[in-house]
Order: C-alpha cells, then sequence, then structure tokens
C-alpha cells in the first residue's frame, strides 16, 4: 500500500536562475548524425493535458472572436490576451470512456475504455519525428501520465519528478559513467545485431498474425539501433550547463507545486534546445491537495454532483493550476532567443481529456493555445452539441511548425479560424 | 434501395447472404437500420456481408445475438415469424464460425512487464524489482496479458535493454561473501522528548504509540541503523496492544529513506495482542533501508495527551540479523556459471555456459547452431576489449532480449493446430503462474500428466500469483486506490479497511478454489471471508482478529458472493457518490458475461446531480425513455439499482448521506440522512426484486451465464486472447463437463486445460 509522502517540500523550484551562454554558441558541434546546421528558426512544441479539466462555467469565456470577455479563471492571464487563443466546443470524434480518455488527449483514438482498445500515434511522437532531428532528445515525455503513445499503440514511459527530468538534461554523471554509458551504447547495438539473427531464423515458421508480430520487433530493433546510433554521435557533446538548481522533492499531493516544477524544467530545454517537442501529463490522485481552503481530496472534489462547498474546494485548484500555467506562458515570453522569445517559438496547447469530470464527459474540452506565432486573441466557439474535431487544431498546429499533413487519426482538413 | 447498390462495390458477400440475410433485413429492419436512420449507429445497408474484417465481425456477432435473444427487432414492432429468425441464424452460423475462427488465434505474445519480473527472478534465482523501469502494458479484453494488445516498440526495446543489464548484474556476484551480523535498534532516543509530553509512552521496554499516523515515516523505526547491503533480513521484535482489551493493527514498512526518491515497501499487516507477543519478520531490504512501525486505526490526533489513559501499541527494541546467505556463491551464479572457471574463459566453457542459459530462457532445447551468434558477440567483445567477463555480460544481456525470450513462441512445426509439449507446458506456467515452467513442470507435461501439472502450478507461491492477478483484473481491484471516499461522507474509510477489501475477495476466490466449491457462491454463498474490520462494516457480531477466516452468515444477511463485497462495491463507485450505471455495466459484462456497447454517439452522459433535485433514478426514467436508450438500459439498470443499498465503502445504507455545513467559512457541518433508498426493480427478464437480496436469488437462476461467463473470462486470461463467436462451441463443452462433474472452481480450471482449444494454436 502506498503511503503518501511526508507534508515536507523541499524546494519549490521557485526563484530558479540561469545564465546561458549565448544559444549560438551551444549549438553542439562536430557530430556526424547527418544533421545540417541547426535550423535558426528552431520551432516547438508543449502540450499538458489537466486529466480532471476544469469547472466550465469559469474556465470558457463568454462572447466571440476578438471582442470576447474573458473568463473567470483566465482573467489572471488578462495581459497575455493576445498571446493565446481560447476554443471551445471541440472534442475527439469517438473519444469517451471517462477517465480512460487521457489515453487519447494526444492520439484520438476512438473508445479508450472499450474492452480491445489499441491505441495510435499521439502528436507530439508524430512531431518528434521531424521536430526532434536537430535535439539530444527528440522528444520528453514528463508528468503523472505518459500522454506520449508510438505508432503501435506503446506508451512511451514518462518521466514522473521533476528532479529525474533535470537531471536527464542536464545532469552528466562522473567520468566513469560516462564511459559505462558509451560503452553500454555500442554494446547496445552489437546486442541489437545479434537477437535480429533469432528474428530472422523465426521467419518462415510463423503464422500470418504472429508475422505482424515479428514485424513489430523488426521494427522496434531497427528504430533502437538508430537511437543508439544518434545517442552515440551525441555522446561526444557535454550537456549544456545551467546555473539552476535541481527541483526538490514533493509531498506527492503538491500537484500546483509539481507542475510549477515541470514547467521551469521544460523553460530550460526549450531555451537549451535539448528537445522541441515536449508532453506534460497532469495528475488526477486521490489526495487533498495542500492549498489553504481545500480539505477533500482532490479526485473525489472533481464528482462534485454540483455540491456548491466541493465545487468551491475545486475552484481553488483550478485557479492555481491556470495561474500555474500563465506563469509558465510569462516566463517563455521573457527568454528572448535572437530577435523573437520563446513563447512566439513555442506552441503550447493547454487541454483536458475531460468536459466535465464530475459526470465523465469528454465533449466539450477546455483547450487553450498560446504561442507558437499564431494570431491569438480571440475566442473560437464552435457547436456545444455538434462539437468541432479537435484533431482539426491537430492539423492547424503540424502545419504550422512544417510538418505537412492533411489529416489526423482519420479527421481531414485544418480548423478554421487558426491562422 | 440506396442501401442495396452500395452493396454491389463491396466485398464480395457470402453465399445465401441476399436471399437469407438481407431478405429479413429489408423485411424487419430497415426501417431503423439503413444509412439515414442508422439507428444505435448500425447501417445495414453498409453492412460487410463477406465478414472479411474485424468490425464486420463484431457486428455480426452482435446481430445474431441480438436477433437470438429477441431484443431486436424491438417488442413495439412486428415480431418475425419463428421460422424466419431460424433461417437467419441458421445462415449466420456456419458463415459467421468460419470468419470468427479466422481471427481467433493465439498471437505470439510478449511478456508483460509482471511476468518478465517473475520469470527473470526465476530463471536467474533472484530478486530484482524491473516493473517500474518497463512501461505500463495495455489491456484487451479485460486482462493486461493479451497478446494483440501487447506490442512492442523502440521505447520498450531500450528499457528491455537496461532490464536485462540489471538483471545479469543481479546474477553475476564476484564480490566476497558479506559478513552476516546481528544488532539491536531501539526507538527510544527518537521519542524520548515526546514521551515527556506524553505524546509517545514507554512501558516495559516497549516504545507505546498513541496515533495512527498520516506520515509516510515513523518514528518508531530501526532507522538508527540501517543495513549495509542489499538482502535478506531477518528482524526480531515484541509488540502489545497497550491499555487496550481488543487485539490492535500495525503495518511494517521498509525503506531506503533516501530524500528525494525514497522507497517504501509494505512488509506486511501484523496483530498487537493485549498479552505482549513475539514477531519474526524475513524480507528483502535495500541498502542502507530500515523498517518501520505505523500503528493502524488509532486516532490521528488526541486532545488530552496527558492523561496517558489512551489505547496505543508497544513496540520492543528489534534485533536485526542479515544479510542471511545460505550459499555463496549465490545460487544465481551457480545456475549461470556451473563450475566454470571464470578467470580462464575457454571458448568451450563459454559455449556451455550461453547455451545452459539460453535453453532455460527460451524455455526449449535449443536449435543446431543457435548459440553461436551469441558464441561471437563473446568473441567480439574480447577482441576489443580484451576482457571476459564483460564480455560475457554483453551475450548474456542479448539472450534476455531475444523474441525467443521475449514472446511464448509457438512456432509452426506441422501441418497440425497443436503446440508442442514445451509451449503446452509454457502456456500453462504463465496461465496459473505468470511465469516460466520449471523443469518438474515441463517433465509433467511431457509425460502427459496434465491433472498433476496443474495441481501442481496451483500449489503454495505461484498458486497465489494466480489468485491475486485473476481477482484482481477481474473484480477490477487493481482500481482499489483510485479514488478516496469523501472523508466527511465517509470518515470510518481507513487503510485497514482497504487492505481488507481486496484480502476478503482473494480470500473467497482462494476458499472456493481450495475446496472445489461450486461457481454458484460467486452468485450467493452463505459463508464470508471476514476479519474484524469487515465484521464491523457488515455489521456481523462475533468476529474477533485481524485474520480472514470462513464465516458462516446470518439467515437475513444481505452479504455473500462477491457482488456485496466492499472491495467491489468501492471501485463501482467513485468516492462520493455510487451510480446504478457503473455497477450495472460491471454485472453484466463480470458476472452475466453480457459487455454493454459504449452509448451511441451524442448521448450525452447524466452529470450527477446530488443537491436534491432529482435522484439519480429519475435521471435514469427519462433516459429509458429514449427507444434508442433503453435497449441497453433496461439491462443495465436493474442490478445497478439493487446495489444501491450501498455505499462508496461498501456498507449497507437505508439511506442516502448528506453532509450539512453548519460553518461554511471552517467547513463544519454534520452527516445527515438524506433520500431513502430505492433498491427496487425489474430485471430484463421481467421479474421483480424489491432490495439485493431477491436480485440475487434471480442471479441464481441464470447460474448457467455466469458459468459460461468466469469460463470465458479464465479462458480469455489463459490463452491471452479475446474470444470469439467460433469458440462459443468449447465455452459449452466446457460448462457441460464441469456442470457434469460437480460444478466447482478447480473442477473448472482442470476442464479448460483439459479442453483441445487450450493446447491448439
Amino acid at each position: 500500500m502506498m503511503k503518501p509522502l511526508s507534508r515536507r517540500t523541499l524546494l519549490r523550484g521557485v526563484g530558479v536562475s540561469m545564465a546561458l551562454p549565448a544559444l549560438e554558441a551551444m549549438l553542439p558541434v562536430g557530430r556526424s548524425f547527418g544533421v545540417a546546421a541547426a535550423s535558426a528558426n528552431p520551432k516547438r512544441f508543449v502540450a499538458i493535458n489537466i486529466p480532471l479539466g476544469f469547472l466550465g462555467e469559469k474556465f470558457f469565456p463568454s462572447g466571440v472572436g476578438k471582442d470576447y470577455q474573458m473568463s473567470s479563471y483566465l482573467s489572471v492571464a488578462e495581459e497575455l490576451r493576445d498571446d493565446f487563443t481560447v476554443i471551445s466546443g471541440t472534442s475527439h470524434p469517438g473519444v469517451d470512456g471517462g477517465h480512460s480518455a487521457e489515453k487519447s488527449f494526444l492520439t484520438a483514438a476512438p473508445h479508450p475504455g472499450a474492452r480491445s482498445f489499441k491505441n495510435s500515434i499521439s502528436l507530439d511522437q508524430l512531431l518528434a519525428r521531424q521536430l526532434g532531428e536537430e535535439t539530444r532528445y527528440a522528444s520528453l515525455t514528463l508528468g503523472d501520465q505518459s500522454l506520449s503513445w508510438s505508432a503501435n499503440g506503446v506508451s512511451v514511459p514518462s518521466i514522473r519528478r521533476p528532479a529525474d527530468a533535470f537531471a536527464k538534461l542536464f545532469l552528466s554523471g562522473s567520468k566513469q559513467e560516462v564511459a559505462t554509458q558509451k560503452r553500454e551504447l555500442s554494446d547496445g547495438r552489437s546486442i541489437m545485431d545479434t537477437v535480429l539473427g533469432d528474428a530472422k531464423a523465426m521467419q518462415g515458421r510463423v503464422s500470418a498474425a504472429d508475422r505482424d508480430k515479428l514485424e513489430q520487433y523488426f521494427t522496434a530493433v531497427r528504430e533502437t539501433e538508430r537511437r543508439l546510433e544518434k545517442a552515440q554521435s551525441w555522446s561526444g557533446t557535454p550537456k549544456p550547463s545551467v546555473e539552476a538548481q535541481p527541483p526538490g522533492a514533493f509531498d506527492s499531493a503538491d500537484l500546483i507545486g509539481a507542475l510549477g516544477a515541470h514547467f521551469e524544467v521544460i523553460r530550460l530545454a526549450l531555451q537549451t534546445d535539448s528537445t522541441r517537442v515536449i508532453a506534460l501529463g497532469g495528475s488526477n490522485h486521490s489526495q487533498v491537495v495542500p492549498i489553504k481552503g481545500v480539505d477533500q481530496g482532490y479526485h473525489s472534489l472533481s464528482h462534485h454532483g454540483k455540491n456548491p462547498q466541493m465545487m468551491a474546494q475545486l475552484e481553488l485548484i483550478d485557479r492555481a493550476t491556470i495561474e500555474a500555467w500563465a506563469d509558465f506562458l510569462r516566463r517563455l515570453k521573457s527568454s528572448g532567443e535572437g530577435e523573437s522569445n520563446l513563447l512566439d517559438r513555442t506552441q503550447v496547447l493547454l487541454g483536458s481529456n475531460l468536459g466535465n469530470a464530475s459526470g465523465h464527459l469528454t465533449t466539450n474540452l477546455p483547450i487553450v493555445l498560446a504561442g507558437g506565432g499564431f494570431a491569438h486573441g480571440r475566442h473560437l466557439a464552435f457547436d456545444q452539441k455538434n462539437n468541432e474535431p479537435l484533431p482539426k487544431l491537430f492539423i492547424s498546429m503540424m502545419q504550422k511548425l512544417g510538418v505537412e499533413s492533411e489529416s489526423f487519426a482519420g479527421t481531414s482538413g485544418a480548423m478554421l479560424g487558426i491562422e | 434501395m440506396l442501401a442495396f447498390l452500395c452493396l454491389g462495390t463491396s466485398v464480395r458477400a457470402n453465399e445465401g447472404f441476399e436471399d437469407v440475410a438481407w431478405a429479413f433485413f429489408d423485411r424487419h429492419c430497415l426501417e431503423c437500420h439503413d444509412d439515414l436512420t442508422a439507428e444505435g449507429g448500425l447501417d445495414l445497408g453498409a453492412l460487410d456481408g463477406a465478414m472479411a474484417t474485424a468490425d464486420a465481425v463484431d457486428r455480426w456477432t452482435s446481430i445474431f445475438d441480438r436477433v437470438e435473444s429477441g431484443e431486436m427487432p424491438p417488442a413495439k414492432k412486428d415480431r418475425p415469424e419463428a421460422g424466419e429468425v431460424d433461417g437467419l441464424l441458421k445462415w449466420i452460423d456456419p458463415h459467421l464460425t468460419a470468419a470468427d475462427r479466422a481471427r481467433r488465434e493465439v498471437v505470439q505474445r510478449r511478456l508483460n512487464r509482471e511476468e518478465y519480473q517473475n520469470t527473470v527472478n526465476d530463471l536467474l534465482a533472484i530478486d530484482v524489482d524491473v516493473v517500474d523501469l518497463l512501461p505500463e502494458d495495455q489491456w484487451a479484453g479485460g486482462f493486461d496479458n493479451n497478446g494483440a494488445a501487447l506490442s512492442l516498440s523502440a521505447e520498450l526495446m531500450v528499457r528491455y535493454l537496461e532490464a536485462a543489464r540489471k538483471v545479469i548484474d543481479a546474477a553475476i556476484v564476484l564480490e566476497p561473501k558479506p559478513e552476516t551480523v546481528t544488532f539491536t535498534v531501539d526507538s527510544l532516543e527518537e521519542v524520548q522528548r515526546y514521551i515527556d509530553s506524553k505524546l509517545y509512552g514507554y512501558v516495559d521496554g516497549r516504545v507505546i504509540s498513541y496515533l495512527t499516523s498520516r506520515e509516510s515515516y515513523s518514528k518508531i523505526s530501526t532507522r538508527k541503523q540501517r543495513t549495509v547491503v542489499r538482502g535478506r533480513y531477518r528482524f526480531n521484535f515484541s509488540a502489545v496492544a497497550h491499555q487496550s482489551d481488543k487485539p490492535l493493527v500495525f503495518s511494517v514498512v521498509a525503506s531506503d529513506f533516501a530524500p528525494v526518491t525514497a522507497k517504501f515497501h509494505n512488509l506486511g499487516y501484523f496483530e498487537a495482542t493485549p498479552e505482549p507477543k513475539e514477531f519474526v519478520i524475513e524480507a528483502l531490504l535495500d541498502e542502507k533501508s530500515a523498517i518501520q512501525f505505523f500503528p493502524l486505526g488509532l486516532p490521528v490526533w488526541i486532545k488530552d495527551p496527558a492523561s496517558g489513559e489512551h489505547p496505543g501499541i508497544g513496540f520492543s527494541e528489534v534485533e536485526v540479523t542479515g544479510p542471511l546467505i545460505d550459499e555463496w556463491p549465490p545460487k544465481s551464479h551457480r545456475l549461470l556459471f556451473g563450475d566454470a572457471n571464470l578467470e580462464v574463459g575457454t571458448r568451450e566453457a563459454t559455449r556451455e555456459i550461453l547455451a545452459r542459459f539460453a535453453a532455460r530462457a527460451f524455455r526449449r532445447p535449443l536449435e543446431e547452431g543457435e548459440i553461436e551468434r551469441y558464441l561471437a558477440l563473446v568473441d567480439d567483445g574480447i577482441d576489443s576489449r580484451g576482457e571476459y567477463i564483460e564480455s560475457l555480460k554483453v551475450a548474456l544481456t542479448a539472450v534476455l532480449c531475444s523474441p525467443n525470450f521475449l514472446y511464448l513462441c509457438e512456432l509452426e512445426n506441422d501441418e497440425s493446430r497443436k503446440i508442442s509439449k514445451d509451449e503446452l507446458a509454457t502456456r500453462l506456467a504463465y496461465f496459473l503462474t505468470s511465469s516460466m515452467p520449471d523443469f518438474e513442470l515441463r517433465q509433467l507435461v511431457a509425460a502427459g500428466d496434465i491433472e498433476r501439472a496443474v495441481e501442481r502450478c496451483l500449489e503454495g507461491e505461484s498458486g497465489e500469483t494466480f489468485v491475486r492477478r485473476f481477482v484482481s483484473q477481474w473484480l477490477h481491484l487493481h482500481e482499489i486506490e483510485a479514488t478516496t471516499p469523501d472523508s466527511k461522507l465517509y470518515p470510518e474509510f481507513d487503510e485497514r479497511l482497504q487492505v481488507s477489501m481486496v484480502a476478503e475477495a482473494e480470500a473467497f476466490f482462494r476458499h472456493i478454489l481450495e475446496n472445489d466449491l461450486p461457481l454458484r457462491n460467486f452468485i450467493d454463498s452463505d459463508f464470508a471471508m471476514l476479519n474484524n474490520r469487515l465484521a464491523e462494516l457488515y455489521e456481523i457480531e462475533g468476529v474477533d482478529g485481524w485474520d480472514l477466516r470462513p464465516v458462516i452468515l446470518p439467515e437475513d444477511s444481505v452479504r455473500g458472493g462477491v457482488l456485496t463485497q466492499a472491495g467491489l462495491l468501492k471501485v463501482t463507485a467513485n468516492g462520493t457518490n455510487t451510480s446504478p450505471v457503473v455497477r450495472g455495466v460491471w454485472v453484466l459484462e463480470n458476472i452475466l458475461g453480457k459487455p454493454t456497447p459504449p452509448p451511441p454517439p451524442n448521448v450525452g452522459g447524466i452529470e450527477p446531480d446530488i443537491r436534491g433535485a432529482t435522484t439519480i433514478r429519475e435521471q435514469l426514467d427519462l433516459h429509458r425513455d429514449a427507444e434508442s436508450c433503453a435497449v441497453c438500459h433496461r439491462q443495465i439498470d436493474p442490478p445497478g439499482f439493487a446495489l444501491e443499498s450501498f455505499d462508496p465503502v461498501g456498507a449497507y445504507r437505508v439511506n442516502y448521506k448528506r453532509f450539512v455545513v453548519s460553518n461554511a467559512e471552517k467547513g463544519w457541518g454534520s452527516v445527515q440522512p438524506g433520500a431513502v433508498v430505492d433498491a427496487s426493480g425489474v430485471t430484463a427478464h421481467g421479474q421483480d426484486f424489491s432490495g439485493i437480496r431477491e436480485f440475487k436469488l434471480s442471479l441464481l437462476q441464470r447460474e448457467d451465464d455466469f458459468t459460461r461467463c468466469l469460463t470465458e473470462k479464465l479462458l480469455t486470461y489463459g490463452l491471452g486472447r479475446e474470444l470469439g463467436y467460433s469458440d462459443r462451441t468449447a465455452i459449452d463443452e466446457i460448462v457441460s463437463k464441469v456442470k457434469a462433474d460437480g460444478g466447482g472452481l478447480r473442477t473448472l480450471i482442470h476442464s479448460i486445460v483439459a479442453h483441445e482449444i487450450f493446447k491448439t494454436h
């Protein structure tokens, strides 16, 4: 049985500062992995899912288009109005199944709660194929729940603790550890070679269905070889150094603290160009979030059944979540990069797989798209009864990132109003 | 007819489709199920008459079932003549059987992460924890060992590489034997200053704790002197229930106390009695670890500690001995290397080491020349780095990344659909032990003594694995921690109850399995497996003590069977309220074997409103008025209504509870009775019931449905694939055999394994 961690909250990742050399100076040199000069104008993608969503009536603005009235929740980000677009009346077609819809937030694979559900590739992993070539890590998957899925529906393991993500990005380990890692990379490639031989020996002795499985194995082994090769080519380049303290431990109930620390690690990852694709899955735990005025478990509060006391407590958590997000946007905006800033070069998608957690409804999802060079400052309001497919937004985002695509998960065409 | 025209372009339909099936659809179905209306999402005009796709097979199966049961065409329409229905079903059957069979093959399935961990530990006689290294597995058909859902990708391969390294490192021990030491630790120093303020006590050489802590660290522990190396340790101590005439429960949790990444490992729950009792616990501990004691079921706060009159649990000092070592080098080392001299490392010895390991890892004899690739890997390593052991380790790691190890391989050796003896032993072992077959099991299967092979699997610890894994997945107990009941409405909920809930479900299943009791006990039984905590919740007198045991239930008890077990009632609720829909869907799927399709698109769910304006029953009544909802809700709602008598923690209720706030600012208030629960209803078969007891009686009349359902679950789990239309004959055969043989659970498992379906591809 899990015991909640103690209330001791160590470093909160607040006041982390960093002194970075000019970005250009940090571009890795002398690599041989088929990389031309890194692009001068990198385009980036961050997706955040808050699995229990938000109280709709506080989240969604009134009015549409440019002159909309900022909602109660989003008013904390009023000064960033021109940096984001609020979208209402969207959802993934065929995605039902209550909490299991989390698996489909970035994949749009239908019926995630069905007995024989099989997931498909998530938006971040699709983007990473193209945007991930130039950076040390093709993508990062962070948070309590993984939002990232491979093409054949394997969950990409998530880095749960901000401290672990920080270590992966910025800490190199001892000389001996580095030497061991290098050797393991080359051993790994020899191992992949060897087991490929075993798989080849099996060919021709398996049934049609098993041939598919074997094909999966071949693909996985070849892709692993490619990744090991890429890691080898990077192994001579030291990791970027940042002058920030690693984030500390969190009381496992403190989801706001964890969210803030994740955001700071994400910002550092983008600023050092360690990766350009990040997916962060929020928490839906059932503990009491340490916020004054909250004394019931988060998950239970989401099933408020319209009880006003419970809704009031939930609102406190919702607001703190939005504040952490707004703070993240501000930090990105104040992080200059060349003539631009990180926010302008990063698409930040905030949303939820649930439109109404109390009823486990998966329609009318709360969605905000920030940054990334889009023309923002609007509320796009689609039909509440007949939702606009959310994959259309994904297509718009892909196109803006220069990833050619006409359809996603069976939906075609970009979202009207996103430019 | 527009719909009909579409057919010309689709795959060639099976012979007779137009004359029989289409004629029937035309007369009775197209009014609602054409391309324009497509009621319930079904457009018969777009139906694939050749049954060539997975989706088509599912649709045809559903059409067959709905028409056969009389659900369709719906009651308010004209009834087809009996001969017409019969004709349609007779036409569908052979075509659907053939189409379904083509898809129902046991696919080459990879180990899931729990099976992987069990397997490497059994393979090498080690005790490593690698589950957290591997990505979460995807489920299908209700289980985590489904071959179709267990995909492989680079993400996973990279992790397999990492896990295999960890496994091989743990198995090869070149260090000198660590010294076994014994030392004694007490917690007195840690709590000394609290003893003065009476927050803790000290009596008869034992530190007394009066509180149940919500923290993850306890002041009563062996933290003062932690372990130096990883290994098995023995802990001796005594405990007493202080100032209490009743026994009190505590948990023992090991931790490494790492600052950011501390790991916790629960070693179990124990009972302190008013008479002091000696305890001996043996457990595997990481280095720098210690054990901590957590009293449970005591107050979290006491007003007047100074009175010194409160009950508590006293813990003596702890004698720690370890690491406990049976042999050195450890067994893993011997299993790998035999008597080989690693200093020299001849090529012949290397070949022998690799062959011995690979044959066990691949769960079959090696084929000619199979080991050469691995031998070459060692040669290359020696050439490039000049180091023998490290090069050997690389080859051993490679064995654990081979498809022969990662997949339960069932190769096609000849024309017959039968799997080989070795493959059968493997299938059986993963069904009942979630690990590799050992030598004795392979021998029993080779000798054809399947009955003894099954019995061997169900013995001891490996049988426990089957009970734990199957029960947790069938009854969804893996979700037991998903929600925490609202502490205002259900303050009685605590860790002891949650642990007991899971233990009850497992003990119940185990009791029925061990005694081969009839399956109908799962629907209703005259006994329950209880300890004092569950008996308190169920309001059953005379059950003392923490250990679960069979207890005969009072005549008028609402308990008995699985439906009214607290664990199930908790996982089908959300912590605050209960939904008849969630529970109804659960009963249909897991007791009656009638899974419910998801609601058609755009109907919207029901948002609970507990302010009292409408009850969920009233909302559902509205819902049922719509015909497209009614088809399923006629089935779903009744079991859910019967279970409304049970709250989210599994207690029986006459009234709903509401929390009435008296001081909004401070959140104070009290629990008051709300509306009266109405647990009556009418089953889909038209039987009235007034509550749970009558509902269970109506279920007992459908005992065969349950037998079929549990058979299907066990078979799905045992084969690692979903079952379909073409498996129905096999299920019927197994069900009849079990009925003829007394209807017991153990008999069912034997009958499943003995059946042809368990031995074919």
